[in-house]
């Protein structure tokens, strides 16, 4: 919980995180240490001096540091966890959602744990999907469609495979589908990162939520433009935030986009634990204000409203989370206006 | 008279380097400090590249890597141009194809179902509208209405451009290349703004079209931006520890 000067409660869900595991002993090849060091790049260039970490806690996250980060520093009163598998990359998996369960465990009323699917394992990977749906009940999943495997080194969500697996996430009552856009590699004359498959499976899926990782960036204008068209289409603001400290200008006007042609129900914070820690982040968010151009141009402000919406209430009715739990009877804090609460009452 | 002293031909070189653009972010790779080194060996020519991860688009350093070699190429004395990718997950096939003048085809023949031009396409298109919005936007700011700013001509714009652009200059500059670049009649008196189907903008529709470049403008800006973070991050002050075992196996380079 964030708690503003004036006291206002702020409900924080971090929608975008991770436990893995990148130590020497577990990277199959160079691709596990080049993966690792491309997001310790990242770590380094987007977080505030200050604010980043060791590369021994970076390189290996264990629950009792993911948890000091989030929940004890980091305002956050739940994390989604979104596992990553690479076994091409990791021996033991990057993170998987085993490692991540070690967080579910800990904190059991506070960790939301998503599950991981590839299309490409066809029947092998449904079953796989449905026994784990058995032993952790999942809300949500992700996949990643510039994963490695075997041959294969990327798909899109047009490729045939892919909808038995939604059709299987339906029937388990899964209904949010985080997707990262990686670079993909097949086929390599395409844009490596074009989101535009989102479109017809969010089509073909209208009672699915499709979450977008990091609103497609780098090709955001696309997914603007995409979400734009399709309601069950959100985006997962994980990397956006993170523009907040070295270029908030950038932050500005992505900020801007989004809410123009996305609204502010549809965006989703999250910090990419641990890309970076999302203390800096919401002390930042919490503080920053368009300019009135900038806020004419999204159509809106950033008001206290619209952040509850980003850091946690909109993440919170993905996943049917009972806010009150956290805020109290508190209705703004909650995200239920009067009518609405008065409603509930009844 | 070709340069023949070193220097002038290193200063040639980097010269033409900054005429090549990355693709996505549409800008010279000389400005984001993805050209490593330039060696110039009598008539030969190398042409270090650095990108900012091991895991950017293959495609995209192709594109770059093309371009680099035709830009040096086009300068009258190089005999050879080589431009070499470094620490890559496909710098090998990348740097071979390159080498042997394959086209990105022939380079990636299980990976790739055809040749560049499709996505070259696509970000010109980009391009064009993104450097559009930029030139549309200093004229709203000098409170230009909007009819006449879609009713100006080439001519006009590049007046406007003679008279020093507004402190737009090399904006328009940057504009007007991409739209003669276009498959569209480009005369004094044509039309300076189009949609990227060649259609003219509706004064009207001016402020949705504006919001529609400047959605593309602002995503290559922030791309850009990123890269940037990225490769300062990568051939900065915080390298990796260096504790790796020994690779076991795999990964020294993409084998398929």
């Amino acid at each position: 919980m964030y708690v503003t000067p004036e006291g206002e409660k702020v409900f924080v869900i971090d929608g975008h995180v991770h436990l893995w595991d990148a130590r020497p002993q577990n990277r199959r090849n160079r691709y596990g240490l080049t993966f690792i060091e491309t997001f310790w790049n990242a770590h380094n260039g987007l977080t505030p001096p200050g604010e980043t970490m060791k590369w021994d806690r970076f390189e290996h996250l264990t629950p009792e540091i993911a948890g000091k980060d989030l929940f004890e520093d980091g305002y956050c009163d739940m994390a989604v966890m979104l596992p990553t598998y690479l076994y091409e990359f990791y021996n033991e998996g990057f993170n998987t959602t085993a490692q991540c369960a070690q967080l579910l465990e800990k904190y059991p009323d506070r960790i939301i744990l998503n599950g991981r699917a590839d299309p490409r394992d066809g029947e092998m990977g449904l079953d796989q999907l449905e026994k784990d749906h058995e032993k952790w009940g999942f809300k949500g999943i992700k996949i990643y469609t510039a994963e490695w495997k075997g041959v294969s080194k990327g798909y899109s969500l047009k490729d045939p495979f892919v909808p038995p697996l939604m059709e299987k996430c339906r029937q388990l009552g899964i209904k949010n589908i985080h997707i990262h856009k990686g670079p993909t590699i097949h086929p390599l004359n395409m844009d490596a990162f074009d989101v535009r498959d989102v479109d017809q499976i969010a089509t073909e899926f209208p009672d699915l939520n499709f979450v977008i990782d990091h609103c497609g960036m780098p090709r955001v204008e696309d997914f603007c433009w995409i979400a734009n068209q399709e309601p069950n289409v959100y985006g997962g603001l994980a990397l956006i935030p993170s523009f907040l400290h070295t270029r908030p200008k950038y932050f500005a006007k992505m900020m801007c986009d989004l809410l123009f042609f996305v609204g502010p129900d549809r965006l989703i914070f999250g910090s990419d634990y641990a890309i970076t820690r999302p203390k800096w982040l919401v002390e930042k968010f919490m503080a920053f204000e368009f300019d009135e151009e900038t806020a004419q141009e999204a159509g809106t402000a950033l008001t206290l409203e619209v952040k509850r919406k980003l850091l946690g209430l909109n993440c919170a009715k993905l996943y049917d989370i009972d806010v009150t739990r956290f805020v109290g009877n508190d209705p703004a804090a909650a995200g239920v206006d009067a009518a609405g609460a008065a409603h509930a009452a009844e | 008279m070709p340069p023949n002293r070193p220097m002038a031909r290193t200063r040639a070189v980097w010269d033409a380097l900054g005429t090549v653009l990355d693709p996505e972010l549409d800008e010279p790779l000389t400005d984001l400090g993805f050209v490593h080194a330039v060696d110039v060996d009598g008539d030969a020519v190398t042409v270090e590249l650095r990108l900012p991860t091991y895991w950017c688009s293959a495609n995209f350093a192709y594109i770059m890597g093309e371009d680099i070699v035709a830009a040096v190429g086009s300068l009258s004395w190089p005999s050879r141009v080589s431009c070499r990718l470094e620490d890559h997950f496909a710098a090998r096939r990348v740097n071979d194809g390159l080498a042997k003048g394959l086209s990105f085809r022939e380079a990636f023949e299980t990976e790739a179902e055809a040749d560049l031009g499709d996505v070259r396409a696509d970000f010109r298109d980009k391009s064009f509208l993104g450097r559009q919005a930029v030139v549309i936007q200093a004229m709203r700011r000098e409170k230009i209405a909007p009819e006449a700013i879609v009713a100006t001509t080439i001519r006009e714009l590049e007046m406007r451009r003679r008279n020093g652009g507004a402190g737009h200059a090399r904006q328009i500059d940057r504009y007007l290349e991409a739209r003669r670049a276009r498959p569209v009649p480009c005369g004094p008196n044509d039309l300076a703004f189009l949609t990227i189907a060649g259609e003219p903008v509706a004064a009207d529709g001016l402020l949705d079209h504006l919001r529609e470049a400047r959605r593309i403008r602002g995503s290559f800006e922030a791309n850009a931006e990123l890269c940037r973070m990225l490769f300062a991050a990568r051939y900065g002050d915080n390298p990796i520890p260096d504790n790796a075992p020994p690779v076991r196996q795999g990964g020294e380079e993409y084998i398929l």
